[in-house]
């Protein structure tokens, strides 16, 4: 075990226990819980919007794969920003004067079908939980890679605390040690990449002239490779990139917690600023890798694989550049970079389960504040031991198709919905439901008979449906059908009728 | 319903749209063309022959595409920050 990740890991997350005993004394009401009492400023939020897509695949899976491929890891760190215009241009303002709590308040607000409200909630559910589950499974291998903690004590320790931060603190705690990890994560990226340029006498085209020199594959690192194959492919890892994180409920949930929509847009508008910033580091950390590892025995096993595998490529560099302090810190601002992730998606579970399911659908809004709260708590605590649980019987399995499949709905079924809900005045409550399950059920059967599962989990030579990403069928489907649904709907009406769905 | 409830129509919600929807067309588009483009010409994009430095082309255009999404996200955020700004000055007595 490396003591100093050790130690600096203990310090963050005695620092977030901290936090959320603060935070529990400013949670008293339904509104602090849920969405901090709209207290958070622009600037903060955009630094817990940072947290929350800067996960620890964005350096650690980034750098392996600018290590591994060269240019394709550019193509992977895009990922990360490109679907910021989306939440920005169509959704910051909108969402922030029609939302309350959840993204189904905005989808109700706008269509007073209770089958509405049903199906986001659904659907809500089953992204968070995949998403989840995927995460969870990541901490722990994580952890055993980095701290040499067995799997199951670090997803307990992982769902201990997160269920911790959200049961006390609510979206105060959780936005806060969202707001600490991003600060350790961005101060860490720019502590690499200063070192990197150090080294190299902040000359960038001698890192890029190296970088060709030593990898293997020569000039062609600076060209794609292998990452996109084929033009359906490259478009439906474009849609799923470009508008699944307009659809993820933990992520909207966050506009909610600012005072105004002005204050929503400046929190998109430095969570674009951060991550671009992060994408030219991650450009020089990851060409740096290639110059500084590649050849090196010190890092490399016996086969001339980085030791460890292709998440290790940035330690490894921390460890040459600045050792084993820089890699003890680097590891614990992994770690506790994904224990901010999942609390941020176990508060938008419990607050679907709670508020849009339990208050709104059962209670139908006839109990108390202090009832739901009560009910949110229990809901984390329940959402927590289930993710837990299912990250333990799937940690042997590839569980990729799990995240996969949470970007792929939240592409494919949530965000067409919104955009539709929010754009189009023709859009009738049986459209928004029938065209979401349309959605859902294709992303569903596609990802199943494609190469994520019909190839690696259940073993079958060729996939059925070619694409690791089905949104270029599915979202299309929900469009279609949810168009089709309402002009019926509307046509059927009588006159007068159609304003007022 | 929030304190902007009064503003929560649809009619109010979709005020400015054709400029969001521009914006983001233009910024998808050229993501869209990258992505094509490191499909169809992952040798152009590798090719460093357009510029005197190590960069690749396709480096250059993925940067150029983040410096894009940054900028626009600014402008944007200025243009609608005067909006509001008029839209407030026009509505406050003897305006």
């Amino acid at each position: 075990m490396n003591v100093t990740a050790f130690v600096i890991f203990l310090a963050f997350v005695v620092v977030t226990l901290g936090i959320t005993t603060w935070a529990s004394r400013r949670s008293s009401s339904r509104s602090d819980f849920y969405t901090a009492g709209g207290n958070i400023t622009g600037f903060q939020n955009g630094l817990a919007f940072s947290g929350d897509f800067l996960s620890a695949a964005a350096l650690l899976g980034v750098a392996g794969l600018y290590y591994q491929a060269g240019m394709d890891g550019l193509i992977y760190g895009l990922g990360a920003l490109i679907g910021w215009p989306a939440l920005l241009f169509l959704f910051a303002d909108r969402l922030r004067k029609l939302g309350r709590f959840t993204l189904t308040d905005v989808l109700s607000s706008q269509l007073s079908d209770p089958g509405v409200r049903i199906f986001a909630s659904v659907a809500n559910l089953i992204v968070l939980l995949f998403y989840m589950v995927s995460q969870v499974v990541a901490a722990g291998l994580l952890v055993d890679l980095l701290l040499g903690i067995d799997f199951t004590i670090s997803a307990l320790l992982v769902g201990a605390l997160m269920i911790c931060y959200v049961v006390f603190g609510g979206m105060v705690a959780t936005t806060w040690v969202q707001i600490t990890k991003a600060a350790l994560l961005i101060f860490a990226a720019f502590l690499l990449g200063f070192l990197v340029l150090l080294r190299f006498d902040f000359d960038i085209q001698s890192i890029f002239t190296m970088a060709m020199d030593k990898h293997p594959a020569g000039e062609k690192i600076m060209a794609p490779g292998g990452l996109v194959t084929g033009t359906g492919a490259a478009i439906s890892l474009g849609l799923t990139l470009m508008f699944g994180p307009a659809g993820l409920p933990h992520i909207l949930m966050r506009f909610f917690t600012v005072p105004n929509a002005a204050e929503a847009r400046k929190s998109a508008l430095i969570a674009i600023l951060i991550i671009g910033s992060f994408c030219f580091l991650m450009i020089i950390i990851g060409f740096g890798a290639i110059a500084l590892l590649s050849g090196d025995p010190a890092f490399l096993d016996e086969t001339g694989n980085m030791v460890g595998g292709g998440n290790m490529v940035a330690l490894h560099l921390a460890d040459a550049l600045g050792g084993n302090l820089m890699l003890g810190f680097v590891s614990a601002v992994a770690f506790a970079t994904i224990l901010a992730v999942v609390a941020g998606i176990t508060l938008a579970a419990a607050a679907t389960i709670s508020h849009d399911i339990y208050s709104t659908l059962v209670k139908k809004g006839a109990q108390t504040e202090a009832e739901e709260l009560r009910v949110s708590r229990w809901a984390a605590v329940g959402f927590g031991v289930v993710s837990i649980a299912l990250s333990l019987a799937f940690q042997h399995e590839n569980v990729t198709f799990l995240s996969v499949f949470a970007f792929a709905i939240a592409a494919s079924a949530t965000f067409p919905i919104l955009l539709l809900c929010l754009f189009w005045k023709g859009l009738t409550g049986p459209g928004a439901v029938w065209g979401g399950v349309a959605g859902l059920l294709t992303a569903l059967i596609l990802l199943i008979l494609g190469p994520s599962i019909w190839v690696s989990v259940l073993g079958h030579d060729t996939p059925v449906f070619p694409y690791q990403y089905p949104t270029i069928v599915a979202m299309p489907t929900t469009f279609v059908v949810a168009f089709i649904v309402s002009m019926i709907g509307r046509s059927q009406a009588v006159p007068g009728q159609a304003e007022t769905i | 319903m929030n304190d902007d409830e009064a503003d929560g129509t649809r009619d109010a919600i979709r005020r400015g749209a054709p400029l969001d929807f521009a914006i983001m067309g233009a910024i998808g588009g050229l993501y869209m063309a990258f992505m094509l483009a490191c499909v169809w010409a992952p040798e152009w994009l590798g090719s460093r022959t357009a510029f005197t430095g190590p960069l690749s082309v396709g480096l250059v255009l993925g940067l150029g595409l983040v410096v894009i999404i940054v900028f626009s996200a600014i402008g944007y955020d200025m243009l609608r920050r005067r909006q509001e700004k008029d839209v407030k000055r026009a509505s406050e007595p003897g305006a």
